[in-house]
């Protein structure tokens, strides 16, 4: 019964994770085209590339939330790691750690609702690992295209 | 009437266009890195889109959509080939 | 007649918005500082500004198969663009491309292995 209800809701759900993304999407674009627009000394911009905790599991979700993150301007993913289950994203607009990881966690909680049958796993890493470098390049980051 | 306005139009539109592939090819040729250089080809791309469909709409062209769809698949192959190039192989 | 010419100039509206995106991220390139700040705005025309043109070259020439094609060719185009300047991105930091001095935080340089590798000799395999 709720597998059912769960595969009827679904266009729904996606439909309004569309409409969602879709005015995050042109308010965003509205952001940086007027920030590129404003003299030099009122700039707002605040770059950083922060470490994003992300709640993904499977290659479809890695990969549509880096491709939905990046298609935002201002926000653009630079790398991820799977086995550390984190996003490096490059903001253009970050006032604060807590802001950036706030604003992608809900883009990811939202479209993982949308994806999903049920919400299921949302945990994340609660605090970032120190990623050491390595010797040879990790296969998993950024697939292997 | 309305046809020679939007003839007109069209050819300001162009020109605007021009102007912004100027920009973005000033920035290939200045580009400090051939990762600048890429992101301002992808940009003059974009721009070559916006090409075909104005000069499109201005001759009546029959398959125009079929252009810009093949035009838009054509692009990711680029800007991956450049990403490429700009890593020296490396991912 | 009247319904022809509503299109046509909405059409226009959409040519003219997407050129305009198309002319910010132009100087968006002489603006910004670094490499992913220019990929941040080409990323406004990459998005709105192809898909505004392509709705506008709709709304001009309108019939249901090319509102097919034109659907097809926006999503298309918005889902390569944005793995195209991942790429471009990843790339240049591959590359050592360095962020510009605003950048305040980087959580991605502690990963990284070839902090003084020079960027212009041959790229270790």
């Amino acid at each position: 019964m709720s597998t059912a209800s769960s595969l009827t809701s679904w266009p729904w759900r996606m439909l309004s994770f569309l409409v969602w993304y879709a005015k995050a999407f042109v308010l965003a674009n509205v952001y940086v085209t007027l920030d590129v627009l404003r003299p030099k000394k009122r700039m707002k911009m605040a770059p950083a590339i922060i470490a994003v905790p992300a709640a993904s599991r499977s290659d479809t979700e890695w990969t549509l939330i880096s491709c939905l993150i990046t298609l935002t301007p201002g926000t653009l993913t630079l790398s991820i790691s799977r086995e550390h289950q984190i996003l490096y994203v490059h903001g253009m607009f970050v006032d604060s750690r807590e802001s950036l990881v706030g604003e992608i966690q809900e883009m990811e909680d939202r479209m993982l609702r949308a994806l999903r049958r049920s919400p299921g796993d949302l945990r994340r890493p609660i605090q970032v690992p120190d990623v050491e470098p390595v010797e040879e390049p990790p296969g998993g980051e950024l697939g292997d295209f | 009437m309305s046809s020679v306005i939007s003839d007109v139009t069209l050819e300001i539109a162009l020109i605007l266009l021009g102007l912004g592939m100027l920009l973005a090819g000033v920035r290939a040729y200045l580009g400090p890195k051939i990762t600048d250089r890429a992101v301002a080809a992808d940009l003059i791309f974009f721009a070559i889109i916006g090409f075909i469909a104005l000069i499109g709409l201005r001759a009546n062209i029959e398959a125009l959509f079929d252009i810009i769809l093949i035009a838009t698949l054509l692009g990711f192959m680029a800007a991956i080939s450049m990403a490429r190039l700009g890593s020296g192989g490396r991912r | 007649m009247e319904l022809y010419d509503l299109m046509h100039g909405a059409g226009l509206l959409f040519i003219f918005l997407g050129i305009v995106t198309i002319i910010v991220a132009g100087i968006g390139l002489f603006r910004l500082p670094d490499l992913y700040l220019r990929a941040s705005a080409v990323g406004t025309s990459a998005g709105l500004g192809v898909a505004s043109i392509v709705i506008g070259a709709l709304l001009m020439d309108f019939s249901g198969l090319n509102l097919i094609k034109a659907a097809v060719a926006v999503i298309a185009q918005l889902l390569t663009s944005a793995v195209g300047s991942m790429a471009i991105a990843r790339s240049g930091y591959l590359n050592n491309s360095m962020p510009a001095e605003i950048t305040h935080t980087d959580d991605l340089l502690k990963t990284r292995r070839d902090l003084d590798a020079d960027s212009h000799g041959e790229p270790s395999r």
